[in-house]
């Protein structure tokens, strides 16, 4: 009776014991761009926690899709499903901010999977922050005026001088 | 006898620089078009303003110098308008850059200029990832036509050819005649660059397109991918470079554009007018294939012993990608700068630094020795070996192929060998600026190798907060590169002889 | 038509050798690392 006790406690342990370590695991290391370019070869394969934001364009390949993440410094591409992607609405551009996501995955030093690529394979991304325009692109007054004065004169100088050229030519021989 | 008059020989200097600075200002225009479509209004301004400015200072000294536009031009003067259009088209082509915010300091912008006119692609642009379209336009339109030539250009909008239009050319670090005269040879290298950045720009956008970028994403993308890649520049839209597009097949096709464009333009006149057995007997193609094998074995070898890629695929879009690319003078990356640094190993790193100084072919829009030096140096110690070992009475005439079947002389001979020594030493000079700016042997080497072969790989040196006398070194380096040293020597020389003179 | 003849032959072959050049790098990766 006794034994067969211990050995149940002991099967429980056996049980149980493994799964303490997984969970330590599974705290994702908060890390920059900078840190995993320069602490790669440590970081690789390590479970991961990235913020940034989207950048450039979303790169759909069948149901997955790349997104590049930008937190300042360097941009980072994560491999994440197509429907993840789908939540980002506003992607980075001149004059527009794009969505601040945050996301946890794995990251690769040198993807197996993709030629090498220095990447983090996602499944979920969360966008913390929605991203938007930046107001209209106007240029101030000082510079519609200076391109407005010095363009005309340009075209008068560049017409200028094809004319002489081209009257040069006519009533000069070439030495 | 004719006394020379010092003065008068700068007015037919001004006129051609000045051409060739009209044409520089006449580029602007086509960034602002770009803007225009994109409704970047600023952006648009800002190239309406420093196109109008570039094109009436290059309109204003042809006026200066109209009079005496038939003088012929010696090649020492031929040099200084070409070392003296690039250096003032640096200073004006910065405007744009200057004026965008997106710039730290005027010495940034310059440097994004040279770099791009020399087809190196090192860059301390800011915020790359929200770069208008004009701006990204302009970076690389200036790496399209600094490969073909800004003289070339120039060249081209010249109806009769002169006898001063060889000399520039020659000052540009072309002395390749396609045809008898310069103009008709200019003409020529903008038709075959036009041809293929018709063909380049459709198998670049399909490329992206497949890549998931959005039609005109694609296009634009597409087009600026292919002008980076056809002139060896190494600009790319993003900041992650080429890894940003995460895709085999975009690398393979930049490639492809890559190595082709390393080509001597004499190479691909001879095989587009039919003779494409050049390909095989050509002393550069031969050379060059030669020198990749080795250095792709050399790189492929340290990275296994270092165990840096899992697998063949990855050692393949990343060893040997960084390889040719560092060896066709492009400068295109799919890893991170420092992962150089801290992943690679001395041995892979060995290979890169001789594949960047190897360079491309002559007359061409790649860097470094190149494959024609590099061919000529090795047949001249096959033949002093020969030379050794034949009886005294046989004299042994060397040839080589380039185009045709051609004597070796000792001049040939003789000027490979300086102008090697003279990028050796330019090499040896960047890399100890670098390391007194702080940084290790390895990275100075390596950067410096970058900078004097017109590469554009970097390790990780070049950014905004390098010191400013880095900054200056690696300019000058890249425009002493580009020019072959001559044109650049020629002008310091003569703006010495000149202030002498007043000084007397 | 014989210049656009030879002109599209000679893009082709120019792809051809940059495409063999490419292949020593896949060579050399394959045999040296194996799989």
């Amino acid at each position: 009776m006794r034994l067969s006790k211990i050995s149940a406690v002991l099967a429980l342990l056996f049980v149980f014991l493994p799964l303490f370590p997984i969970s330590a695991q599974a705290e994702a290391i908060p890390v920059t761009s900078t840190e995993l370019i320069e602490e790669a070869t440590a970081l690789d394969g390590k479970t991961v926690s990235y913020k940034g934001e989207v950048v450039g364009d979303i790169l759909y390949r069948g149901d997955h899709a790349w997104i590049n993440i930008s937190d300042g410094k360097n941009a980072i591409g994560v491999y994440v499903p197509a429907t993840e992607a789908k939540k980002v609405e506003y992607v980075g551009r001149y004059c527009i901010v794009g969505d601040t996501v945050s996301l946890v995955g794995t990251f690769h030093r040198a993807c197996v999977e993709d030629g090498g690529d220095l990447d983090i394979h996602a499944n979920a991304v969360t966008v913390t922050e929605k991203g938007h325009r930046i107001n209209p692109d106007i240029p101030s007054v000082g510079l519609l005026i200076a391109a407005g004065s010095a363009f005309p004169c340009a075209l008068a100088g560049i017409i200028l001088v094809i004319k002489k050229r081209v009257s040069y030519n006519e009533t000069h021989q070439e030495i | 006898m004719t006394i020379e008059k010092p003065i008068n020989r700068l007015y037919p200097i001004s006129y051609f620089t000045g051409l060739i600075v009209m044409s520089l200002g006449a580029l602007q225009f086509l960034p602002a078009v770009v803007s225009i479509i994109y409704s970047e209004w600023r952006i648009a301004a800002i190239f309406i303003l420093t196109a109008s400015v570039t094109s009436l200072v290059g309109v204003g000294m042809m006026f200066l110098g109209f009079r005496y536009r038939g003088a012929k031009l010696t090649f020492g003067e031929g040099t200084v308008v070409a070392s003296g259009a690039w250096l003032l088209g640096t200073l004006l082509c910065a405007l744009p850059y200057y004026l965008s915010g997106n710039y730290l300091s005027y010495l940034d912008c310059c440097f994004d200029v040279m770099s791009g006119l020399t087809t190196t692609g090192l860059c301390l642009i800011q915020d790359m990832d929200h770069l208008s379209n004009g701006i990204n336009m302009w970076r690389h339109i200036l790496t399209f036509v600094g490969g073909q030539g800004m003289v070339v250009l120039a060249l081209t909008f010249l109806t009769k050819d002169q006898s001063s239009a060889y000399k520039m050319y020659v000052g540009e670090a072309k002395d390749e005649k396609l045809f008898p005269n310069a103009v008709s040879t200019s003409k020529r290298i903008w038709l075959i660059s036009l041809v293929y950045l018709a063909v380049g720009t459709v198998v670049m956008t399909i490329a992206a397109l497949l890549a998931g970028l959005a039609p005109d994403r694609a296009f634009l993308h597409g087009m600026w991918i292919y002008m980076s890649a056809w002139s060896t520049g190494g600009f790319a839209p993003m900041s992650q470079n080429i890894l940003y597009y995460h895709s085999a097949l975009f690398e393979l096709c930049t490639m492809v554009f890559f190595i082709i464009g390393s080509f001597n333009f004499a190479l691909h006149n001879a095989i587009l007018e039919g003779k494409r057995g050049e390909l095989r007997r050509n002393i550069e193609t031969v050379t060059f294939t030669v020198t990749l094998t080795l250095l792709t074995l050399i790189t492929t070898l340290g990275l296994m012993k270092n165990h840096v890629y899992p697998n063949a695929m990855a050692i393949f879009r990343k060893g040997f990608y960084q390889l040719i690319s560092g060896h066709t003078t492009t400068g295109f990356m799919t890893v991170y700068a420092r992962q150089f640094y801290h992943e690679w190993g001395d041995i892979a790193l060995f290979a890169m630094v001789i594949a960047m100084l190897l360079g491309g072919s002559a007359c061409s829009t790649a860097g470094g020795f190149k494959a024609m030096r590099t061919g000529i140096i090795f047949t001249t110690f096959k033949m002093e070996v020969k030379r050794m070992l034949l009886p005294e009475s046989r004299v042994s005439e060397q040839k080589i192929h380039h185009i045709r079947d051609v004597t070796l002389t000792d001049s040939m001979i003789k000027s490979s060998f300086l102008i090697v020594m003279a990028y050796i030493f330019t090499f040896a000079f960047g890399t100890l600026v670098g390391m007194f700016a702080g940084f290790p042997f390895g990275m100075a080497a390596l950067e410096s190798a970058s900078v004097t072969g017109n590469v554009g790989l970097s390790i990780g040196v070049t950014s905004a907060s390098m010191p400013a006398c880095l900054k200056f070194t690696y300019l000058v380096i890249m425009w002493l590169g580009r020019l072959e040293f001559m044109s650049v020597l020629t002008l310091g020389a003569y703006i010495a002889r000149k202030v002498g003179r007043k000084c007397d | 038509m014989k210049r656009f003849d030879s002109t599209v032959k000679g893009v082709f072959s120019e792809i051809l050798f940059a495409v063999g050049t490419i292949a020593i790098g896949l060579i050399a990766a394959t045999l040296i690392c194996g799989a």
